[in-house]
């Protein structure tokens, strides 16, 4: 298993991203994890590559429902910004909205690599930190 | 032979000239080689051969030769001595040659000298030039026509007595003057520019008509034929003209020019074709002549038709045309006059009826020419066909035993009782015919009442005949029911027509014209009764009956029709506007649709539902239906008769089921997403659960389990909240019927606006409220105060802290529903981006710590549950509004 990963976690679920962080360092998938609790911030991070703290993920691991800017907004604004990046970033959408109209929306995101249900498990994180 | 002789010899025969020396017997001592050769034959050959056979009349002119010089003693060479002859060569041809003779006279003999030229060629051409010169000369002379001789510039050389005779100038006078002096200026161009022509070598010869002015000054028509004579260079001498006086037959042209477009001028104006038309059997059949107005008659040019006659026998009816012709036959068979009606068939007139005359007159070559004049008849022939058609129906009205004709004369003496009469009344016409009219066959009382109406009208006594004839001898036509009485005393209505019959305008009988109505009165009187039983069984429905006619709009509207809408019969004016300006506006476009469907034959019947305004000021549903009965010769609908009747109960169910499906199809959308929000918002909760649970089990270390089952307390709170929430949300929509009682507006607004008191004053917000304290609605009270709660609290908390927060509270009527709105002039929302969402649950858009996001989700549940429904516009960063449909 390869540990050079950056992850990116994009969701306002404070007890979500917990679970997510301690199975991802658990497991020892990772080097280093950023966090935002909504979209915007995401984004004006992104924007910002002066920053001192500024590293471009690997992976993003994003949500649908946030207050401010949601999943689907972020990835509008996002997928401009990330054509400009010279380096492959992986976007994979993880909801518990098992509403079909969110699921067909995401197969009209080229840029999204895989669409995942909630709640998830480690063998979920390992298939996306390999694939 | 000594050398002079040799010498002299050599000489001789190696002249260029053919020569031989004959002795005085005729016969030759010796030829030199060109005689041989001239002769075609060798010069051994011709040594003793006689002269005569080579030279006829050879021997005789050398006799002569030597009778003569021993007369006159000389030997010279005279004219006598040469002379032409005819030479036979030695394969038999001949040819001429001139001779020369000279006498050699020696002391034992004489001997000639010939020499000898082949002149056949020269002797040829002196010849022709010899006889053109003497023709040129007697043609010049004796020519009947002007000849002359002009000079390249122009000046008369030469002119013969003719020519003097046409154009009047003396032979001296014309000598002195040029062509061009005495040609009409007008003719002279064409005359120069021909003669170029002439001599620059682009034709031989020209001849043209010009005239000429004479020595008196008039003017004189020629007709000229000019040719150049050029030398044996080829070198232009002088042009010979001849010169024809055609003064004659020039007028005669002018004058048939004349004639001719006189001809044609007058020919338009005859509406058909005059024609000279030529048949010789089995040869010719043309048209010699044709007026323009055959292109008119038969749609054929009359050059068309010059040589060939062909194509107007193409435009003959295929039906008539063995007639046609079989009647030219006859018409040249027999020499009469051709007289003939037929059809054509044209091309562009289609079929027309032609009629033609023509006479015809022998030729010497047996050909036959006819003279004549072809015209369009179809007018006259549709008349006729008309008129015979019109016969044959009076004949066949006459005859008819359906209806009665009596004539009578002017005192009423019946003159005519027809086979209808007859049979109608059961009299025989020799009965009738001579008694007096109304007599027998009417009843008296009829005739009299009759009468009186009459007098009353005319002011005079009117009885008896006069009653039938009266409007008639007034030039009225009359039709009337009248009864007629049988011969069996059995009595029948009829229908009547009296008028008279005139002679150059002159009264001279009256005809009566009866048909039996037995049968129409019956069927009028069933009509009547079925009429009774529809109007009984309209009353009986409480239907309207309305009745239109199109054309001039006039309605008529039945009692009931005015009763259902509550008008009295003074209060609606029978005219289609009373009905358009009553229909309600929303229906009045469908009721135009579905009558016009029904006028263009889309549908059957006329049916169509709308609101009318009543009496009271209600509308009333209404169902029209109606059919066309009377249409106009256009196709166009003309009357339409229908009903009207009242589906107001009926159609308020219809509307109420229709809300009802609308509001059970709006449930069943917010219960699929109530579904969505369940199966997100639970789903979170268990899967946080799920997932901690599992790291749970996977540490060991006591101080971090306690971290975790803090985590799970903290799931547990806010499923239990979500589950709150939902609860709230269920039971919203779970009230079908929830309690309504009067509220006034304004007090409630005043209760929320002091609640909220404390977070207007600290976020320094100025409210207006604008809300009439005069609006009162059924409404549930804690839906009202939740619903502006939340929409005025999230205008304070949403407020733009950058600039006046400011709030306007407004209620009005909108379409006669009642209309809550609020505006503010807060941040705003991007409903680009955010519309869908808006009143979803858990959807907050501020980032706010305090926004759970279940707010105006509850509103609308809420608003929707009482019938309303919620509306929002919103600039980003500049306003937002929100507008509640209270009712």
């Amino acid at each position: 298993m390869k540990k050079t990963e950056i992850i990116c976690i994009i969701d306002d679920d404070p007890i979500y991203v917990y679970a997510i962080k301690w199975l991802l360092e658990d497991n020892e998938l990772c080097k280093d994890i950023i966090e935002f609790n909504n979209g915007k911030k995401a984004i004006e991070y992104f924007q910002n590559t002066n920053a001192p703290d500024y590293i471009i993920p690997d992976i993003i691991i994003l949500d649908i429902n946030m207050p401010v800017m949601d999943g689907w907004q972020f990835l509008d604004e996002f997928i401009p910004i990330k054509a400009q990046i010279d380096k492959e970033i992986k976007i994979f959408m993880i909801s518990s909205s098992i509403d079909s109209t969110d699921i067909d929306k995401a197969k009209e995101y080229k840029d999204l690599t895989d669409y995942i249900l909630k709640p998830i498990e480690i063998l979920d994180l390992k298939r996306i930190i390999s694939s | 032979m000594n050398s002079a002789e040799l010498n002299a010899y050599n000489l001789f025969d190696s002249a260029p000239e053919a020569m031989a020396l004959v002795g005085s017997d005729g016969a030759i001592l010796t030829a030199n080689g060109m005689m041989a050769s001239l002769f075609g034959a060798s010069q051994n050959d011709l040594i003793h051969t006689p002269i005569d056979k080579l030279i006829v009349h050879g021997q005789e002119k050398i006799k002569l030769l030597i009778k003569n010089n021993r007369q006159c003693g000389t030997s010279e060479p005279t004219n006598r001595n040469i002379c032409e002859v005819k030479c036979f060569r030695n394969n038999g041809d001949y040819f001429f040659g001139q001779i020369k003779l000279s006498l050699l006279e020696g002391q034992n003999s004489t001997v000639v000298i010939l020499s000898i030229n082949d002149i056949t060629h020269e002797k040829a051409e002196i010849d022709s030039l010899k006889i053109s010169y003497e023709q040129f000369k007697g043609s010049f002379e004796y020519s009947p026509i002007g000849m002359a001789i002009v000079s390249l510039e122009g000046r008369w050389l030469k002119v013969n007595q003719q020519l003097v005779d046409i154009l009047g100038f003396t032979e001296e006078e014309l000598l002195h003057k040029t062509f061009q002096s005495i040609t009409h200026p007008e003719d002279l161009d064409n005359d120069l520019n021909h003669l170029d022509d002439l001599l620059k070598g682009k034709i031989k010869f020209y001849h043209l008509e010009k005239r000429y002015i004479l020595k008196d000054g008039s003017t004189l028509w020629v007709l000229l034929n000019v040719s150049l004579v050029k030398d044996s260079q080829g070198t232009p001498l002088h042009y010979v003209a001849q010169i024809k006086n055609v003064q004659d037959s020039k007028l005669a042209e002018e004058v048939l020019k004349k004639k001719n477009q006189q001809f044609a001028g007058l020919s338009r104006q005859i509406p058909g074709a005059i024609y000279q038309y030529l048949y010789y059997p089995y040869k010719v059949s043309r048209f010699l002549f044709a007026s323009d107005g055959l292109w008119d008659i038969l749609e054929v040019k009359p050059e068309e038709v010059e040589d060939d006659a062909s194509k107007v026998f193409m435009r003959i009816h295929k039906e008539d045309l063995n007639n046609v012709v079989a009647s030219i036959t006859d018409s040249f068979k027999n020499l009469n006059t051709w007289e003939y009606e037929f059809r054509v068939n044209l091309p562009s007139k289609g079929e027309r009826w032609l009629g033609g005359m023509a006479r015809p007159e022998i030729q010497d070559d047996k050909s036959v020419i006819w003279n004549g004049y072809i015209s369009d008849i179809t007018a006259k022939k549709n008349t006729e066909k008309a008129l015979i058609k019109l016969n044959r129906q009076q004949e066949a009205i006459f005859d008819s035993t359906l209806v009665s004709i009596i004539c009578t004369d002017l005192k009423g003496t019946i003159t005519h009782f027809n086979k209808g009469a007859e049979v109608l009344l059961g009299y025989k016409a020799e009965e009738m015919i001579g008694i007096m009219s109304p007599g027998i066959i009417h009843i008296d009382a009829e005739v009299e009442k009759r009468g009186q109406e009459l007098s009353a009208l005319f002011g005079k006594e009117i009885k008896g005949f006069n009653v039938f004839v009266e409007l008639a001898k007034r030039g009225e036509y009359e039709s009337r029911e009248w009864t007629y009485v049988r011969k069996d005393k059995s009595t029948f209505p009829v229908q009547l027509v009296v008028t008279s019959i005139k002679d150059h305008h002159e009264i001279n009988g009256f005809v009566g014209i009866a048909t039996d109505i037995t049968q129409i009165k019956a069927a009028e009187k069933a009509l009547a009764e079925s009429e009774k039983r529809w109007e009984f069984a309209l009353n009986g429905s409480e239907n309207g009956v309305w009745d239109w006619n199109i054309p001039n709009k006039n309605v008529y509207y039945s009692n009931q029709w005015l009763e259902l809408l509550g008008y009295a019969k003074h209060e609606i004016l029978p005219v289609l506007d009373s009905w358009l300006q009553k229909v309600h506006p929303d229906d009045i476009n469908k009721w135009y649709a579905d009558l016009d469907d029904h006028f263009t034959g889309k549908t059957a019947f006329y049916q169509n539902e709308h609101r009318l305004l009543c009496k009271n000021g209600n509308y009333k549903w209404i169902m029209a239906r109606g059919k066309t009965v009377e249409w106009l010769a256009s196709g166009k609908p003309k009357r339409i008769i229908g009903t009207i009747s009242d589906i107001s109960p009926h159609k308020e169910k219809q509307l109420e089921q229709e809300q009802t499906l609308a509001i059970i199809g709006e449930q069943n959308k917010r219960l699929i997403n109530f579904t969505h929000i369940i199966s997100h918002n639970l789903r979170s909760h268990s899967g946080n659960l799920q997932m901690i649970l599992n790291i749970y089990d996977k540490i060991s270390d006591v101080q971090k389990k306690g971290e975790l089952i803090d985590s799970i307390k903290s799931i547990s709170h806010s499923l239990s909240d979500t589950i709150k929430n939902l609860n709230d949300a269920v039971t919203i929509q779970s009230k079908t019927n929830v309690e309504r009682t009067r509220i006034k507006l304004y007090d409630y607004v005043v209760k929320v606006i002091n609640t909220l008191d404390g977070q207007i004053k600290s976020k320094g917000v100025i409210l207006y409220n604008q809300i009439s304290s005069n609006i009162y609605l059924e409404y549930n009270e804690t839906y009202l105060e939740s619903i502006l709660l939340n929409l005025i609290s999230n205008s304070i908390k949403y407020s733009d802290s950058s600039k006046r927060p400011e709030v306007l509270l407004e209620a009005f009527y909108e379409n006669s529903r009642l209309v809550f709105q609020i505006t503010d002039n807060g941040l705003g929302i991007d409903l680009n981006k955010n519309r869908d969402k808006l009143f979803g649950m858990y959807k907050t858009f501020h980032g706010n710590s305090d926004a759970k996001g279940i707010g105006l989700f509850i509103t609308k549940n809420q608003i929707e549950a009482m019938g309303g429904k919620i509306e929002v516009t919103s600039e980003l960063g500049h306003k937002t509004t929100f507008k509640v449909y209270l009712t």
